[in-house]
């Protein structure tokens, strides 16, 4: 089956920069790289799409990423979806609540692309 | 370039192509294939399988970046229509599909160049942060190594060379590879690599074979990665990155990620560099301190150094063996501690007056000749042997412990007078008899008390020298040396466990290389009869049993590590 990963980032130069950079995953891994724009966009595509993982990030119009992440969480057939957050750098406390809100791990932007990309692959490691 | 379907998605030609469908007559198709002739996206009435395309009614426009054709538009009409009247259409179609691969093409190329930015950032923070998390050359060499290891160079062999200004060649600091010595030797001796150096910029050698700076100096080698180590005025060195594997040729990311993380080694060199020297200038003067305080005193030279040795020698075994010092765990730092503490731990006799420092006899040469010639009267007039009298004062003066038929003799000549002009002498007087029967030693007791003030004396000369920062217990463990376990120390009478433990290690081999040395007052001893009486000593409850066992054990090793160097501190030079 071929497996989804979702970027779900208001911002359009980083969410196009993050889809390029998972993009090189998609042959090698067998794997389709979808995005939203939104929270509300986004919970919507993890609930039609069942991405295996998201890339979520915190501060968003409409829904942020806590509530996302809390959404997928209390619901039993999405919990299961692995949730990697991002944040601004050196706000520590948004890795912890995020942390305790079930998120797997979480990154700081702007990132290293080849910190994403060792990241994507052992999600999708796990998946398997 | 990428395939055609990773700048145009097949999910959004498939939307676009179904848009565009309605700018043509009903019945028509659209398709865009790629470079192999795969469909990506249709829209509308498919031709029938194994049709020819575009076909004698359809138009196929090539949809290319830069004179390469990554695919194909192919427009078909409906049964009536011709191709000229549908390319109006077809021509809009193709030109919004080939416009949006230029901006796409566009686009990714200024993400690639912001991606290698955020990684070159990175990069930059995680060298910053690691190379410079150490203020020791070794270790920042070893921490570029890891980075160069572990990150995506294709290389199996890494090496880093230094020249320190007082050397004529190269060094290899470390590598990552199993390269023997002279083969490092011929790298750095290699016209390739002098080169380099006096070029001053980065190179990677794709052919090594073709280049003619390189005569194989380490064979097998197929493709090199070298870049100089800049530390203004200080170091000079080369980061060399190497493969065997013809294949795996380093590119100008390589070259550029490896110049990114030398800028940074060098800033964290010359930091270490730096911080090294002023260690060693610290050392240097701490040295000299010391020696300066022993050379007061011609026996004592030498004395402050190898206490300071012993004190570490012995403190690192005791680290070692938890049999007989469980208690004991010494770190790096603390046995820095404990050598500087052994290095100074009698500057205080500075404040002591040279007099009773050197003093070698219970009174001064030309008081006793007084006595001499008091006895050649006394001789005179009564008849008697003089002269063996007078020796036996003179060796009495010098010795170290007096017998009982000595403070025989000193009582008597109190009591034999002598008649001059009308007045009657004893031959001894009261201040004689009791300088002369100074039991231990000849020094009296205000001259005792002068030589105890010395550890207070030696801390109140150090306190103002901001030592505590890396040494906080260098004071006390100096201030506590002439402590005694059983309280009779000095100058506090601390006892137990109130002393340092650097404090008791020390007085262990203060009171060792005392015995072992000639004393104004007494002769060197034997190594054996020395641990003898720290044996008692330690008997008598007043120096460390188990340490004094441990250093009675392990003597050997422990006189023998001195003159190999203090393995512990910053060498003489950034090489060591």
């Amino acid at each position: 089956m071929r497996k989804k990963l979702l970027i779900v980032e208001d911002e359009l130069h980083i969410r196009t920069l993050l889809e390029q950079v998972l993009e090189d995953l998609e042959d090698e891994f067998n794997v389709e790289v979808l995005t939203a724009p939104d929270g509300e966009e986004g919970l919507r595509i993890i609930r039609d799409e069942r991405p295996q993982a998201v890339f979520l990030d915190i501060m968003m119009p409409k829904m942020n990423g806590y509530e996302v992440c809390s959404a997928v969480k209390d619901d039993p057939e999405l919990k299961d979806t692995i949730i990697v957050l991002l944040t601004a750098k050196g706000q520590e406390a948004d890795r912890k609540k995020g942390l305790e809100i079930g998120a797997y791990d979480y990154m700081t932007k702007p990132f290293d692309p080849d910190e994403v990309m060792e990241l994507a692959k052992e999600l999708l490691q796990i998946v398997d | 370039m990428k395939p055609l379907r990773k700048y145009l998605r097949p999910a959004f030609l498939r939307r676009h192509l179904d848009e565009a469908l309605a700018l043509l007559e009903s019945g028509s198709y659209l398709a865009v294939t790629d470079d192999v002739g795969e469909v990506l996206a249709q829209a509308g009435q498919a031709p029938a399988e194994g049709s020819e395309l575009p076909g004698p009614n359809g138009l196929g426009l090539d949809l290319a970046l830069e004179g390469t054709v990554l695919g194909r538009l192919t427009v078909l009409g409906n049964e009536q229509t011709s191709p000229d009247s549908i390319a109006p259409q077809a021509r809009f179609i193709h030109r919004s599909l080939q416009e949006i691969l230029d901006r796409e093409s566009l686009r990714r190329a200024l993400a690639d160049e912001t991606l290698d930015q955020y990684r070159e950032a990175a990069l930059m923070q995680r060298a910053v942060v690691q190379l410079n998390s150490s203020m020791k050359v070794q270790e920042v060499v070893r921490n570029l190594l890891d980075e160069c290891g572990s990150s995506v160079f294709p290389a199996e062999y890494g090496m880093i060379f230094l020249k320190d200004g007082t050397l004529e060649k190269f060094q290899c600091l470390g590598s990552f590879c199993q390269v023997g010595e002279p083969a490092l030797h011929a790298l750095s001796d290699s016209r390739l690599f002098r080169e380099i150096m006096e070029h001053g910029k980065g190179e990677i050698i794709n052919d090594l074979s073709q280049d003619e700076r390189w005569q194989d100096e380490i064979p097998g080698l197929a493709t090199l990665l070298m870049i100089p180590l800049q530390a203004p005025r200080i170091a000079l060195g080369a980061l060399v990155l190497a493969s065997s594997d013809q294949e795996k040729t380093f590119t100008a990311a390589h070259l550029k990620k490896a110049s990114t993380l030398a800028s940074v080694t060098g800033v964290a060199m010359a930091n270490a560099y730096h911080f090294e020297q002023v260690q060693q200038i610290l050392m240097a003067l701490v040295k000299a301190m010391a020696t300066a305080i022993d050379a007061r005193d011609r026996l004592t030279a030498g004395h402050s150094q190898r206490v300071a040795q012993y004190a570490v020698n012995l403190a690192t075994r005791a680290d070692l063996d938890q049999s007989l010092c469980p208690q004991v765990n010494f770190e790096d730092t603390d046995l820095q501690e404990l050598f500087y503490a052994g290095l100074l731990h009698d500057v205080g006799k500075i404040g002591v007056r040279e007099e009773v420092l050197t003093k070698a006899t219970r009174l001064p040469r030309p008081h006793l000749e007084l006595i001499g010639l008091r006895l050649a009267l006394w001789g005179e007039l009564t008849g008697r042997q003089w002269q063996d009298v007078y020796a036996r004062f003179e060796i009495i003066n010098k010795a170290y412990e007096l017998s009982e038929e000595d403070q025989a003799i000193i009582h008597r000549f109190c009591q034999e007078t002598l008649e001059v002009g009308g007045a009657t002498l004893t031959i001894l007087t009261d201040d004689e008899r009791k300088r002369l029967l100074t039991p231990r030693g000849n020094l009296t007791p205000t001259e005792w008390d002068e030589i105890k003030r010395h550890p207070q004396e030696s801390h109140r000369i150090l306190q103002n020298i901001p030592f505590t920062f890396y040494f906080p217990n260098i004071l006390n463990i100096i201030l506590q040396h002439h402590e005694r376990l059983d309280g009779t120390g000095y100058p506090s009478g601390l006892a137990g466990d109130d002393i340092l433990l650097q404090s008791r290690i020390l007085a262990i081999v203060d009171v060792y290389d005392s015995l072992r040395r000639d004393r104004h007052y007494k002769k060197a001893l034997s190594q054996e009869m020395a641990l003898t009486i720290l044996q008692q000593e330690s008997r008598l409850g007043k120096l460390d049993t188990p340490l004094v066992e441990l250093f009675c054990r392990d003597i050997l090793d422990i006189e023998k590590a001195v003159g190999q160097g203090l393995p512990l501190l910053p060498g003489p030079d950034l090489l060591q």
